[in-house]
């Protein structure tokens, strides 16, 4: 049997995020990104959008529906219903 | 993604007002992307080569104007490909280490190995710089061991161009021939302390005083059963000697005074440390004494088939010093305490009295020692042969 090749957007994980220190923080199930400073993150999930505030803050790298955020993390906030 | 020098990864920049938009397409739509980073009034990214139409077509369709280029290697690649001068210069490298990895560059061995096991593999052609493919590294260790009388065992182990040497020498008394008879007998006068005979018979009893020359150890055995034998005697018999030792020195003397003038001279040699006779250095002086120092260069922590060698010449003259009986006493007793190391030794020493004397301009220092040693020496026993 022909073995049918997938198409569209890949599924994406659930969300999650974890932080190392105060340093590192990896988000999964990401969607989009709502908003992009040194300052402040907004990074879009399934159903919520995860906050990030603090000083310096970069998007290291992406993909697979992963986030790796660097910098010095002040707080971390969830908006929405998950 | 993780980016890499040698992967071929584009370099995407936009400007930061409108990078939001971009990265978030690219999040939404599973583009992925690495180091990002604020640069002026742009942002900057690296997507994979792949990825690069998408992000293109994300950037047309979001309005977003973003610039596009190749980085790390492939990038420097591409910049340099008309200068022939780098190509050329890698390929002579490549051919270079292809090369010099023929060569031994190092010959490493345990600590504390004789310089016989060295010059034994240069005779065979196994020194630094040699060529290996030419060299039967299996037939030199066979050589060495078949023709050396002193090692037993050698073993050549290549680690790339570096050869590690293990060895093992033949041990005293391996190869000792007892089929010559013979005696032991006394080397000086003694009073016997202590016997260890291994073969022969014994012909002194301890508390025994004997003269230099008299036997101690027979090799001639007389049995009811067998007659008479010749063995060969063998071991060690201990007695308490008493020797004088002398030494004098003048109170006038001789002595070398530097004259502040000093000359270094640099050499340096690949592959090969320094031979006796390369030692013609040009020099005004005199009268000089010569300090030799070769290092082997090393560069971090690799040791290099380069020998440089520092010999500095200190110039003096002759002058003539009179010393005091009290300094001209003590380079005299040095000199006699020397004597005794060198001829005592180990050896246990019972009883020691010095006697100092003045006569003719010189002091003399004489120290008798009284000491336990082995005073056996061996003497052959002449046979006809038949």
């Amino acid at each position: 049997m022909k073995k049918k090749k997938q198409t569209g957007a890949p599924i994406s994980p659930p969300t999650s995020v974890e932080i190392l220190g105060r340093r590192e923080l990896l988000i999964s199930g990401c969607t989009g990104i709502l908003h992009l400073t040194e300052e402040k993150i907004g990074v879009r999930a399934k159903k919520t959008s995860v906050w990030i505030c603090g000083g310096g803050l970069v998007v290291s790298w992406a993909g697979s529906g992963r986030l790796m955020i660097r910098g010095r993390i002040d707080s971390l906030e969830y908006k929405g219903d998950e | 993604m993780r980016g890499g020098f040698f992967r071929p990864l584009y370099r995407v920049s936009v400007p930061q007002a409108s990078a939001r938009g971009l990265i978030s397409a690219m999040v939404s739509r599973d583009v992925p992307f690495s180091d990002i980073e604020r640069c002026g009034d742009e942002i900057i990214f690296h997507i994979r080569r792949r990825d690069r139409a998408a992000v293109f077509d994300m950037a047309k369709r979001l309005n977003v104007p973003a610039k596009c280029e190749l980085s790390g290697f492939f990038a420097l690649m591409k910049k340099y490909r008309r200068r022939a001068g780098l190509p050329i210069g890698a390929l002579i490298a490549a051919a270079m280490v292809l090369i010099s990895s023929k060569f031994v560059w190092d010959i490493r061995y345990p600590e504390g190995t004789p310089a016989e096991v060295e010059a034994a593999l240069a005779q065979r052609g196994f020194t630094l710089g040699a060529y290996l493919p030419g060299l039967d590294l299996t037939g030199i260790c066979q050589s060495v061991t078949s023709e050396s009388e002193d090692i037993s065992w050698l073993s050549i182990n290549m680690h790339g161009t570096v050869a590690h040497i293990e060895y093992r020498m033949r041990l005293e008394g391996e190869r000792e021939d007892i089929s010559e008879p013979s005696n032991l007998v006394a080397s000086c006068d003694g009073q016997i302390v202590r016997i260890e005979a291994v073969g022969g018979k014994s012909e002194v009893k301890i508390g025994q005083t004997v003269k230099a020359g008299d036997v101690l150890l027979s090799g001639v055995i007389d049995s009811e059963a067998l007659g008479y034998r010749l063995v060969r005697s063998r071991g060690e018999v201990f007695a308490a000697v008493s020797k004088t030792f002398t030494a004098c020195c003048p109170l006038d003397i001789t002595e070398k005074m530097p004259t502040g003038r000093t000359k270094t001279v640099k050499n340096i040699k690949f592959f090969s440390n320094f031979s006796e006779n390369e030692k013609n250095i040009d020099t005004t002086f005199k009268k000089y004494d010569t300090i030799e120092k070769t290092e082997r260069l090393t560069v971090f922590g690799v040791r290099l088939p380069v020998y440089v060698r520092r010999t500095t010449l200190i110039e003096y003259e002759d002058e003539n010093v009179t010393l005091s009986e009290s300094d001209a006493e003590a380079r005299a007793t040095e000199d006699a305490l020397l004597q005794i190391e060198k001829t005592c030794g180990k050896s246990e020493v019972t009883s020691t009295s010095k006697k100092v004397e003045i006569s003719d301009g010189k002091v003399y220092v004489s120290i008798t020692v009284e000491y336990v040693t082995n005073i056996a020496t061996e003497q052959k026993i002449k046979t006809e042969q038949k």
